[in-house]
């Protein structure tokens, strides 16, 4: 007789239940038919493993002992609003502070001094930031967002939701970085948000981007979340 | 797959209030807790083996409990032990048990003797 771990773990998750907790009551109940089990060969049972299973619990109370207590859920089921509309944003302002400050400790520590013209890595530097804000920062959020979902064995509806919302906040949102290339000349970083004729264009690239991520993603769940 | 028969509902609270008592001095996992538990009750008390989790998980979750994973003789296990809010929850729920059962027993004391009304 085997114990199904899957179909449990699978309906946990389903229901909201955190991962966290989900992971461990997994680890435990084996633990604990191997204890069982154990116990049972020892006092010369017939069936060890059945009459293990028969004590841990039926697979339906142990599924339901776990559901119905709230505060084991997950924000994700708790609040997907909260995770899936603020989050991203939070995380967007959270990459572009940390941007930020890596770009300013570089050049106090080891850039040029004011007048000079910046060194090639500072150039490259810059580049890369730009296009990492641009490009790669949607894909990373989308792929978050992908990830947590599919995880959580959630319904579509706030995962795109959350798409959305990254392409357009994304689209909104700018860092750019501009480096000195003449003596004389000032470096600066500019961070803020702007509508442009490009802003609704930007949006759809991003959501064209990190759409087919999340569906691929939730059509291969079984291979990806465990 | 046929169940074992545990406590009814009424006995709803008790699992907490034992893993509690159980947990005040001893660094313990969940299969050595329900042992434990039918011992020194002489299996009066039956707890669902596998329900015992979800439980323990909450009241890590509430800081009653601390929870970590330990080897001990080859063997990886989740070992609980009761926090101070562990112990302070455990005085509140031993004396609210204590009301409970003081006002049954003088219930089934006028039973034995007769109601008046």
């Amino acid at each position: 007789m085997v114990f199904p771990f899957e179909r449990l773990r699978d309906r946990l998750l389903t229901a909201g239940v955190s991962p966290r907790h989900v992971r461990r009551y997994m680890a435990e109940l084996s633990d604990h038919i191997t204890d069982l089990e154990a116990n049972a060969k020892a006092a010369g049972h017939p069936a060890p493993r059945q009459s293990a299973l028969e004590r841990l619990g039926r697979p339906d109370d142990l599924a339901q002992a776990m559901i119905e207590r709230p505060e084991l859920k997950a924000w994700t089921a708790r609040a997907p609003w909260a995770v899936f509309l603020f989050g991203p944003p939070l995380l967007l302002a959270a990459i572009d502070l940390i941007s930020i400050l890596l770009v300013i400790a570089l050049v106090k520590t080891i850039g040029p001094q004011p007048g000079e013209i910046a060194p090639d890595w500072l150039v490259s530097l810059a580049a890369a930031v730009n296009f990492i804000h641009v490009y790669a920062v949607p894909l990373l959020l989308g792929g978050i967002v992908a990830a947590v979902a599919t995880r959580q064995r959630m319904r579509p509806l706030w995962p795109l939701v959350g798409l959305v919302a990254i392409g357009v906040i994304a689209s909104l949102n700018y860092l750019h970085i501009d480096v000195p290339l003449a003596p004389g000349q000032h470096g600066e970083i500019s961070l803020g948000a702007s509508a442009g004729r490009w802003t609704a264009f930007r949006a759809a690239i991003n959501l064209a981007l990190t759409l087919p991520l999340y569906l691929a993603w939730r059509r291969w769940r079984p291979a990806f979340a465990r | 797959m046929p169940s074992r028969d545990t406590n009814p509902s009424f006995m709803s609270g008790v699992p907490e209030l034992l893993l509690l008592s159980l947990l005040q001095d001893n660094e313990m996992y969940g299969y050595e807790l329900v042992q434990a538990v039918q011992e020194r009750t002489g299996s009066a008390i039956t707890l669902g083996e596998g329900v015992i989790y979800p439980v323990l998980h909450a009241l890590e979750r509430d800081g009653a409990l601390t929870a970590r994973r330990k080897t001990v003789n080859g063997r990886s296990r989740v070992y609980y032990k009761a926090t101070e809010i562990g112990a302070q929850r455990f005085a509140d729920i031993k004396a609210d048990w204590g009301r409970i059962t003081t006002a049954i027993s003088t219930v089934l004391k006028g039973a034995e003797h007769g109601f008046s009304i």
